[in-house]
């Protein structure tokens, strides 16, 4: 007896393409029931995270530009990070050197300023990760940062809220 | 090789599928440990170094996160114990002398991290994934945080 005959059954009696489309729907569901799982998870832990973002060496009109209730987004990857409730100018410091004595000093440039966004979003938060929108945030993640007539690099220097929790 | 039809050509390609599929399956299982090949884990202290960070960066590592590898995603150990001191660096003063000098505003981070490592011939692998090695550079997170680091000491506990 042939495995497979002239007629395509295994064994004569199962038709190999009712086999393959059954396998086919079998792992057609397991996939379909993997995607929905992981959106359900995503979905119960959707929570307000609130952080702080730090752009330096900026000027005045950057500053300016920036209004409580502005939109901000990642500005290579164009989605919405969040909206600011709270802006904070502070001085521009530059690390220099003193070669004659052997120090390092700081020292305040004042032409430029450090500008901090406290911004707020709905995020989402997992046992080592917390995203903001789609952007990973983490004190020390570097990203691009831009809203209406303003753009800069910046990095997170604090996350002051995630959900109820402070960290 | 005539009376091959189409369905003997299909069964024999899914049956070779699933052989390959299988064989990387368990070809990955080896290489992070889990293939049968003796390899035990160890308890092992590790010690991080942050260098040039400041105080928002180095006082967000915290004692009782977990530490994970940017590389691998994975855990590499808990954290045990964080240390915060001045960072110093090198200077070459106008009389051409060296001198060791503090930045100010500027911290390095001790972390001690308590970890499981699985030796093989070609290292040492935290939880079998991810690779530690003596003074190699690597990104480092937590929940909160997220820094470049230096691997400065592995010991093993007897």
């Amino acid at each position: 007896m042939k495995i497979i005959d002239k007629k395509g059954k295994l064994f004569e009696k199962i038709s190999i393409i009712d086999v393959l489309i059954v396998a086919i729907l079998c792992l057609g569901a397991i996939f379909l029931i993997n995607m929905f799982k992981e959106e359900a998870v995503v979905e119960t832990a959707k929570e307000e995270v609130v952080f702080t973002f730090e752009a330096k060496d900026v000027t005045q009109s950057f500053y300016d530009a920036i209004e409580v209730g502005t939109k901000v987004y990642n500005s290579s990857r164009n989605y919405y990070v969040g909206q600011v409730v709270e802006v904070i100018k502070q001085p521009f410091y530059v690390w220099t050197e003193d070669l004659e004595k052997g120090l390092f000093y700081v020292k305040e440039d004042p032409n430029r300023m450090t500008v901090h966004m406290v911004i707020k979003s709905q995020g989402t938060s997992s046992e080592h990760n917390i995203y903001a929108g789609q952007e990973l945030i983490k004190i020390g993640h570097i990203f691009p940062i831009k809203g209406k007539g303003f753009a800069s690099n910046g990095v997170v220097i604090d996350i002051k809220e995630v959900g109820h929790e402070k960290p | 090789m005539k009376n091959l039809k189409k369905f003997d050509i299909l069964l024999i390609l899914i049956v070779i599928a699933m052989v390959v599929v299988l064989v990387l399956k368990f070809d990955h299982l080896d290489a992070v440990g889990i293939g049968g090949d003796g390899a035990e884990y160890n308890k092992a202290s590790l010690e991080y170094v942050i260098e040039d960070v400041r105080i928002m960066t180095a006082e967000a590592f915290k004692v009782g996160h977990t530490l994970m590898a940017d590389e691998t995603n994975d855990r590499i150990g808990l954290i045990t114990k964080v240390e915060i001191l001045p960072y110093m660096k090198t200077l070459e003063k106008t009389d051409g002398s060296l001198v060791l000098a503090e930045v100010p505003e500027k911290y390095k981070v001790v972390l001690g991290v308590d970890s499981e490592l699985m030796e093989r011939e070609t290292g040492y692998f935290a939880y079998g994934i991810t690779e530690i090695k003596n003074n190699s550079e690597a990104i480092i997170y937590t929940k909160y945080v997220k820094s470049v680091s230096k691997v400065e000491a592995i010991r093993f506990e007897d």
